[in-house]
């Protein structure tokens, strides 16, 4: 594990890089972080996903907002480094529900889990296994991806937690 | 939703109305907060800016994880209003301190009752908010109940960028110091009116047909 600070991925950013680089997401509430892995050549990224699927007329520097284009984006940029797709795993955090509003009639789910099946059914269709999962709950979360090891740190500073997943 | 980033003029006209949308909102809540703290409190005029979400969190703190008090609520009625309300940790500390005796912990362990006594305090703005609005636009918008979060600046101010699954840009941002003769306190409330209450509101204060000027 480097000692420096990990690099900050953004809402929306889609970031890739080899070892010994880390990248973090900090503050996942109710957006969803999906980190993709290559053990064979350490590589990996971080996407910092907002909304499930992608609406009409976005731009081109928008796409790392949704899951549905993000992941397929982080994909590629893994595949320009040496990362195959084939040899890739998820782990997946966030998608937390950060206020609990009494509604009479609550049409869908919040909007936290709606991002975790979206990357979790893009991730499918893209045949990629998703190895850990951290999701859900009312708390925020900082997750880091260490590329050195393809371990993912998840911090929550609510409930005190700190763990390796 | 308005091209915030387009004509320049309406850019402007947009920014003075929720300028003056921010002014009532504000007067009012320092007159409940004067009852409630039971001493003469002032409001700086509200900073009202438009902010773009990826940017919210600076608002607060340049620190995305940093802990902070985040109040929400949402109207029924004749349109939908999002509404969030954030103090930063002084902020908070301040604010229970001139409410009640004793030790404040930090934001982390806050017991139950802090929490109800934030969320009064929270109410109080947001519901001034709303009934600015209404004031104003003569639509009828009711407030729901708030629900308080304590955790990550950004994580909390996700819950206003994205919770509907639609895609905004820019968010209100309105931003106030509470003062009285002892203390600060800074505070940030967030709305995201919807077409609705932004044409009656343009309306209001340019006439009808303002967006075709």
């Amino acid at each position: 594990m480097n000692n420096e600070s990990p690099e900050s991925v953004g809402i929306g950013e889609v970031k890739v890089g080899k070892s010994p680089l880390s990248f973090q997401a900090v503050a996942l509430g109710s957006c969803v972080g999906v980190a993709l892995y290559d053990s064979t050549f350490k590589v990996g990224g971080l996407a910092h996903i907002m909304l499930p699927t992608k609406g009409e007329n976005i731009a081109q520097n928008d796409l790392g907002k949704f899951a549905d284009t993000a992941i397929p984006l982080l994909v590629q940029k893994l595949s320009e480094i040496g990362g195959g797709r084939a040899r890739l795993v998820a782990k997946i955090a966030g998608g937390a529900k950060m206020f609990d509003f009494k509604r009479m009639n609550e049409r869908q789910a919040d909007i936290g889990s709606r991002n975790v099946e979206a990357a979790k059914s893009v991730l499918t269709s893209l045949g990629i296994p998703i190895i850990a999962e951290e999701v859900g709950g009312t708390y925020g979360r900082t997750m880091i991806l260490h590329l050195s090891s393809g371990d993912v740190e998840i911090i929550s500073l609510s409930q005190k937690i700190r763990k390796i997943i | 939703m308005h091209d915030f980033e387009g004509d320049d003029r309406l850019n402007q006209m947009l920014r003075d109305a929720l300028q003056e949308l921010g002014n009532i909102g504000v007067a009012h809540s320092a007159t409940a907060l004067s009852q409630i703290l039971n001493r003469k409190v002032d409001m700086s005029v509200p900073r009202v800016t438009l902010v773009r979400v990826e940017e919210m969190y600076k608002r607060i703190s340049n620190n995305p994880g940093e802990v902070v008090v985040g109040i929400a609520s949402e109207t029924l009625g004749d349109g939908k209003m999002d509404l969030l309300f954030i103090l930063d940790e002084p902020s908070t500390k301040t604010l229970l301190s001139a409410l009640r005796a004793g030790e404040i912990p930090p934001l982390t362990d806050l017991a139950e009752l802090d929490k109800e006594i934030l969320v009064e305090v929270g109410n109080i703005i947001l519901l001034h908010c709303v009934s600015a609005m209404n004031t104003f636009t003569g639509l009828r918008l009711y407030p729901m109940p708030p629900s308080i979060a304590v955790d990550m600046n950004n994580a909390i101010i996700q819950h206003m960028i994205n919770k509907d699954g639609e895609y905004k840009r820019h968010m209100i941002s309105v931003e106030v110091d509470i003062f009285t003769e002892t203390m600060n306190i800074k505070g940030v409330v967030f709305m995201f009116p919807d077409q609705t209450e932004l044409d009656k509101l343009m309306e209001q204060l340019y006439g009808e047909g303002w967006d075709v000027i």
